[in-house]
């Protein structure tokens, strides 16, 4: 897994994931996962349209991430990615911090944290066709 | 007699269902008293060490007290019935938290189709499906409504399990086959035993979908709705008819009751049986009359609202035996819907094998310890072609074989004996289990002696059973009332049951069997019993606690006794609570359900009821 300073030189490069501040985006996300005490995202279930930018604010203590890649999952078969869509890591994300992400493929992104997999810290976000 | 202050809520026991509506309720300023049968117990001191077999297990100690109270049971209207002098099929718990102190914890969803039963087979395979008699409903509560109740029960308690559908992603490992859930359970599964791990194994080589067993049993430490954090299950294996010594299961004792009380609004009397709700000359409530069973004294608890949220069979004998001249038939029978839809389960274990050499360590952990299959409950697979409608749990892997208790319960011998050999050339068993067969595993037919001791000696903890948790339906000559004959210990009529297995159950018991059959010679015992056929029922053996109906909800007064809140139609101040609400029973354990129900009635009172007090909700 990337720690914060690797992820942070990522950020600036091709993935769609940014840490916020690290970017130059000027775009503000359209919505906003809450990161919560107790091994939560809140909503654990979101539905957006294609094109959404959500971003995951992490309010607990304890470092988590947002994870959607089989191959960092202890049940890999647990994730899911919509065909043509390509997995990806937050990294680590401490108290306070906030990492955005851009869905472009419709389908269902089922993702997890790295440090409480197991722990049933999931979520899912389901990506609608785009809004025309 | 006393009579005691007016109170906004009176509740019947002080179990699940009125510990979460007092704790909800309470925290809302309404003040509430439960009246409860049985006395005050809590983990600290009551459950500490409390291993003890003969009192737990075999002297029944947290149950009613039969001598005193029972119910009396019939096969079918043509004959006559008797009382139930000793514990079998079913244990209703007495005392602060009731049956929530003593039970296994397994924790379930019920399924979309459930909650829509008649609608959903009669468009999946037409009325003609529907057996004879079969008074199956929809329960005019959808499955969507109910869901942000039964994640309020999931979190606030700390439920466990390994999440299948989150909003409609099915994730692998889970139960693929459950509803919607809006959010993951808040912990994970419990550790699954040594035969949970080869039923998984032998099922998933099968093409099904193994899962481990929900459970309101903490896996992890977890801070729940009381704002205590609560201690992790340490798998001591003495949990089912036990209270929990560490408070790792939850019951409405751990969280909810502490709750209510601290807020000065919420009392319980101990040792108080209700025996009447009183009603005036507008057909409304008024509260209860109860006995000091202490004393034998009586008293009243006037309330704007009754709630009966005792075990399911008292609920609706208090229904019965309330009247005056506005309900001659009793509260909520203006229509003679009370005692209506009675289901129970088929609870049964159709394979149990040998493997010889091996020890499971079974005496340790409960039965959440288990996986599970869905892939043959409800209506998650084909009917089309088959004899039946509804289906049933598989399920392997629990614990808790106490050694003294299940020295003198191991499954009996006989039947199908050899994994090997075809069905044709195997004897099935046809008869039930006889006593002097229990605790013989491979072909001896005696408890005692050399033979018997060497074989408990060799085989106790070798075995392992798959077991089956099956719908049950409602039939028209089938149902709850009062038995004209026998009274309890105060002189009033004991509730009669009217039950037996009907040809959709034997049907639905024969097609599952064949299919645990299949998953056991999969496992790759040394032997093997089945029981290929559904054996009648009978009030001896436990099956489970899971007794349904009676004063079911629905969507108008003629086909039922409560609205989707468990409000009474004919009688709007008094709400029942529990599985009587169930138009039907389910192939699954009732609590999460009935615990979701509980949050969806506190609703109701708390943001609509006490607005218009005394209407129905819609």
């Amino acid at each position: 897994m990337l720690n914060r300073r690797q992820f942070l030189h990522l950020c600036g490069g091709v993935t769609t994931g940014i840490l916020f501040g690290c970017s130059s985006t000027s775009r503000e996300p359209n919505y906003t996962v809450v990161i919560r005490s107790g091994n939560v995202f809140e909503p654990a279930a979101l539905t957006v349209p294609a094109g959404s930018m959500v971003a995951w604010h992490n309010r607990a203590d304890q470092v988590h991430t947002v994870t959607a890649d089989p191959g960092k999952a202890q049940l890999a078969e647990r994730v899911l990615l919509p065909e043509g869509a390509i997995p990806f890591d937050s990294g680590n994300l401490f108290s306070g911090d906030r990492w955005i992400y851009t869905f472009d493929i419709p389908g269902t992104y089922a993702y997890f944290c790295q440090y409480h997999e197991v722990e049933e810290m999931l979520g899912v976000i389901t990506v609608t066709a785009r809004i025309t | 007699m006393t009579v005691f202050p007016k109170v906004d809520i009176v509740t019947v026991g002080a179990g699940w269902t009125a510990g979460i509506i007092a704790q909800q309720l309470t925290a809302k300023g309404h003040r509430v008293v439960s009246i409860e049968a049985g006395g005050d117990r809590f983990a600290n001191p009551d459950f500490a060490h409390n291993h003890d077999s003969l009192y737990h297990s075999l002297r029944t100690g947290l149950m009613f007290n039969l001598s005193k109270e029972t119910w009396t049971w019939r096969p079918n209207p043509r004959m006559p019935s008797l009382p139930i002098r000793q514990y079998g099929s079913f244990h209703p718990g007495v005392g602060i938290g009731g049956a929530g102190i003593h039970w296994a914890a397994q924790t379930w969803r019920f399924y979309p189709t459930d909650f829509r039963y008649r609608s959903h087979h009669i468009e999946r395979y037409g009325e003609a499906r529907i057996p004879e008699g079969c008074t199956v409903q929809d329960w005019g509560l959808a499955y969507e409504e109910l869901e942000p109740f039964y994640t309020q029960a999931d979190y606030e308690i700390g439920i466990s399990g390994q999440t299948g559908n989150l909003n409609g992603a099915i994730l692998q490992g889970g139960n693929p086959f459950e509803g919607n859930r809006s959010r993951p359970y808040p912990l994970p599964p419990l550790f699954r035993s040594m035969p949970a791990e080869m039923f998984g194994e032998a099922a998933q080589g099968l093409g099904y979908h193994p899962f481990p067993q929900p459970a309101s049993i903490l896996s992890r430490a977890y801070r729940d709705v009381s704002g205590r954090e609560r201690a992790a299950c340490v798998y001591c294996g003495f949990c089912t008819r036990y209270g929990c010594e560490v408070d790792a299961k939850a019951s409405a004792n751990v969280s909810h009751i502490p709750l209510a009380l601290d807020t000065g609004l919420y009392e319980i009397r101990t040792y108080s049986k209700v025996i009447n709700v009183n009603l005036n000359s507008d057909g409304l409530a008024t509260g209860v009359t109860y006995v000091d069973l202490r004393t034998g004294q009586t008293h009243e608890q006037p309330a704007e609202v009754v709630i009966l949220s005792g075990f399911t069979l008292t609920n609706v004998r208090l229904l019965l035996l309330s009247r005056n001249e506005v309900h001659p038939e009793g509260i909520g029978n203006d229509q003679g819907m009370v005692g209506k839809n009675y289901s129970y389960q088929l609870n049964k274990t159709p394979a149990n094998g040998i493997f010889e050499g091996r020890r499971f360590n079974s005496y340790m952990g409960n039965s959440c310890l288990q996986n599970v299959i869905e892939d043959f409950n409800a209506d998650n697979f084909d009917h089309s072609e088959l004899d039946f409608i509804g289906g049933a749990s598989i399920t392997c892997g629990g614990g808790e074989r106490e050694p003294i208790a299940s020295a003198h319960n191991l499954q009996a011998s006989g039947g199908n004996t050899s994994p090997a050999a075809s069905d044709e050339e195997k004897p099935v068993r046809e008869h039930l289990p006889l006593p002097s067969e229990f605790g013989s595993l491979i072909g001896a037919s005696k408890q005692w002696g050399r033979e018997w001791k060497e074989n408990l000696r060799k085989n106790w903890d070798s075995t392992i059973s798959i077991g089956i948790q099956g719908e049950s339906l409602p039939y028209e000559d089938q149902f709850l009332d009062l038995d004209p004959t026998y009274k309890d210990a105060m002189g009033l009529p004991l509730l009669r049951v009217t039950f037996e297995f009907h040809e959709n159950d034997a049907r639905l018991y024969r097609f599952v069997a064949a299919k645990v059959k299949d998953i056991m010679r999969a496992m790759g015992p040394t032997h093997m019993d089945t029981t290929d056929e559904l054996a009648p029922y009978n009030i001896y053996s436990y099956q489970s606690t899971h007794n349904t109906g009676g004063a079911i909800m629905g969507t108008s007064p003629s086909h039922s006794v409560t609205n989707k809140y468990g409000q009474v139609w004919d009688t709007p101040n008094v709400f029942v609570t529990g599985a009587a609400l169930f138009p039907q029973n389910a192939g699954l354990n009732p609590t999460g359900t009935v615990m979701a129900l509980a949050y969806f009635a506190s609703a109701g009172l708390k943001n609509t009821y006490f607005q218009n007090p005394n209407e129905v909700m819609s």
